[in-house]
């Protein structure tokens, strides 16, 4: 294959094979942390030692009937969710308000939807524990979904907007002018066309909230603790597997979910 | 179906800052008329359909249907059908979901929506296509499935923006023909939009010609082809030559020739004379024609006809049509030959000068 039949102006794969191994140690690099935390989630020893020695599944057991850690998965899986649940309507309407505007402010308002890309993460941590301190929201469930919500749109709204700026405004006007409201044409023209980058979107701000660890250190807490918290005092603290279990538990979750959304996108091209 | 209301528009304005997109337009479009809205690109054509479909808020003036003014009513309350000029099928729905669309927007119950398909599919002679994506369409095809859409809940008016200027010629010319019949069978009041004159003259009960945001002329094809108001029409409309006049006491002369004309020009300025109107001179023919003599400059086959560019004595060019026949061929010299060409009175049209 690497010498295959090429003509005087192509290039053969063999003249491009730096580019593969260039490649290939650039995805070796990426992946690699998963190489060494997935083997340590199994090991039999108390230690964080590599590579482990005997094998055991301990520390799932442990990550699995302890309350706290239970408590925890929960809690970041309810923030990931509802994170998603609002995020995604929003940056969607953001997305939808800005591609459509004419308003000469329109590429400022673009800015300020994704400031939060841009600010670090630790400046809006502080400057939301400061004012959640006021409003009562440390520590709380609608604190956390607030200010990954917050993290989320940009996400939502740049993938969104790259589908729209493909997208006919033309169609939408056509569902008007067949009885369609503005509402209606959105939601049986627009919507279904751009459903996988809506889907991507969503994958996102749900990934955002469930990793998310700089906000969540400092306002998330008591017996709203997410998982990414409690894993970084666990890591000052003990200093044990577990946290290589959650970290695997944590990474299958995501390939799952990412399986999930690569099957659903086939279905439907295949349909 | 039935869609016979009349539409009025009476001193309509769209202003974009000092530019007037449209400017004070009255326009009365009778039940089941097919009136084409007809003019170059950026006259102001497309902003008074889109006005009329409620997509752009004038800044002045009303739309009534049926006395009813349109100001507060939103695009998918007017039931104007809309089709155009990029078909804008819906890409995820087949040929009889995009035709669905309306009634289901109706909330209307599955038999009838199924049937009222079936019959609209059928008027644009394209039922067997039901099943199909319209990504799978002609571009032909696709046109008649956008008509179909935008018919089938029997709307009051029907608008079309340029709907065949995506399609190549000898399609365009058969989708004008089975647009117009469509038209008379449904009797169905319909806005027509076009830039090719010639589309507007097939099609039409009556074109609207709109230069700068206003209308230039409103009439019937024959009218506006042969009395253009003036000589913006004269030249948009069809093949034409205008030559400068002038005027001596209470009529017009051409270079010193004074001319024959049978219809009254208050302030004229040009004379047209549309090249398949010119005769060859006979004898005899002095008393209802007018003579005009030149030399031939150039000759110009173009299958069907002949072209004729004349230099006349007075030294303009006039352009002459003539079908390609064996007797109009022998009579013709080379260039440089001497032609009288006769122009009867009643294609004699002195014409006013009208912003271009």
């Amino acid at each position: 294959m690497l010498q295959g039949n090429a003509t005087d102006t192509q290039i053969t794969h063999l003249q491009r094979l730096w580019l593969y191994i260039l490649c290939g140690l650039i995805l070796i690099y990426l992946v690699f942390p998963i190489f060494i935390v997935v083997p340590l989630s199994f090991s039999d020893s108390r230690f964080m030692r590599f590579p482990p020695k005997d094998w055991s599944l301990r520390w799932y057991i442990n990550f699995l009937t302890s309350p706290e850690w239970r408590a925890a998965i929960w809690v970041s899986l309810r923030a990931a969710v509802y994170t998603t649940l609002l995020a995604t309507p929003l940056g969607v309407a953001a997305a939808w308000g800005l591609a459509r505007s004419r308003l000469p402010a329109a590429r400022a308002l673009v800015l300020a939807v994704i400031s939060p890309l841009i600010v670090p993460v630790i400046i809006t941590a502080i400057g939301l524990f400061y004012l959640y301190a006021r409003l009562n929201l440390v520590h709380t469930m609608t604190g956390i979904v607030l200010a990954h919500t917050c993290l989320a749109i940009p996400f939502v709204f740049v993938t969104v907007s790259s589908a729209l700026s493909h997208f006919d405004i033309g169609y939408e006007r056509a569902a008007r002018s067949l009885g369609a409201s503005q509402l209606r044409a959105f939601m049986t023209v627009t919507l279904p066309q751009i459903s996988p980058a809506v889907m991507s979107g969503a994958l996102f701000a749900f990934f955002t909230s469930l990793d998310e660890v700089v906000i969540s250190s400092i306002i998330s807490g008591g017996e709203n603790t997410t998982l990414t918290k409690k894993m970084f005092s666990g890591l000052r603290d003990e200093l044990d597997p577990t946290i290589a279990a959650v970290s695997s538990f944590l990474i299958g979750i995501s390939l799952v979910i990412l399986l999930l959304a690569v099957l659903m996108s086939k279905g439907r091209n295949d349909d | 179906m039935n869609g016979s209301t009349g539409l009025s528009i009476s001193g309509l304005s769209k202003h974009y800052g000092s530019f007037r997109a449209l400017d004070a337009i009255d326009l009365a479009i009778g039940a089941g008329e097919f009136m084409t809205l007809l003019g170059p690109s950026g006259s102001g054509k497309t902003t008074l359909l889109m006005t009329i479909a409620g997509f752009t808020r004038p800044t002045k003036g009303h739309i009534r249907i049926a006395g009813r003014d349109l100001a507060a009513v939103p695009p998918h309350k007017r039931n104007f059908g809309m089709v155009f000029q990029h078909y804008s099928l819906f890409p995820h729905l087949n040929v009889a979901e995009n035709v669905a669309y309306p009634l289901r927007m109706r909330r209307m119950s599955r038999t009838d929506t199924e049937q009222r398909v079936a019959h609209a599919l059928d008027l644009v002679q394209l039922r067997h296509l039901s099943d199909q994506r319209v990504g799978n369409l002609s571009g032909g095809q696709k046109q008649r499935i956008a008509l179909a859409r935008a018919i089938v809940f029997e709307p009051d008016v029907l608008l079309m923006d340029e709907p065949l200027s995506a399609l190549d010629k000898n399609l365009r010319e058969q989708m004008q023909f089975e647009i117009r019949s469509l038209h008379d069978r449904l009797g169905i009041t319909t806005v027509y939009v076009t830039h090719d004159q010639r589309e507007a003259l097939t099609m039409s009960d009556r074109i609207a010609v709109i230069n700068h945001g206003r209308i230039a002329q409103l009439g019937t094809p024959t009218d506006l082809y042969n009395r253009p108001a003036d000589s913006f029409v004269a030249e948009f409309l069809g093949e034409s030559t205008l030559l400068p006049i002038e005027r001596s006491g209470v009529d017009y002369t051409l270079s010193g020739q004074p001319l024959r004309h049978d219809h009254s020009a208050p302030d004229a300025r040009y004379l047209m004379v549309r090249p398949e109107k010119l005769e060859f001179w006979e004898p005899g023919l002095e008393p209802t024609h007018n003579r005009f003599n030149g030399t031939i400059e150039q000759k110009v086959f173009q299958g069907d006809s002949l072209q004729i560019r004349i230099r006349l004595a007075s030294g303009q060019q006039i352009v002459m049509r003539r079908p390609a026949r064996r007797t109009v061929l022998d009579r013709i010299g080379e260039g440089g030959a001497e032609i009288a060409l006769a122009l009867h009175s009643d294609d004699t049209v002195l014409v006013p000068d009208g912003a271009a």
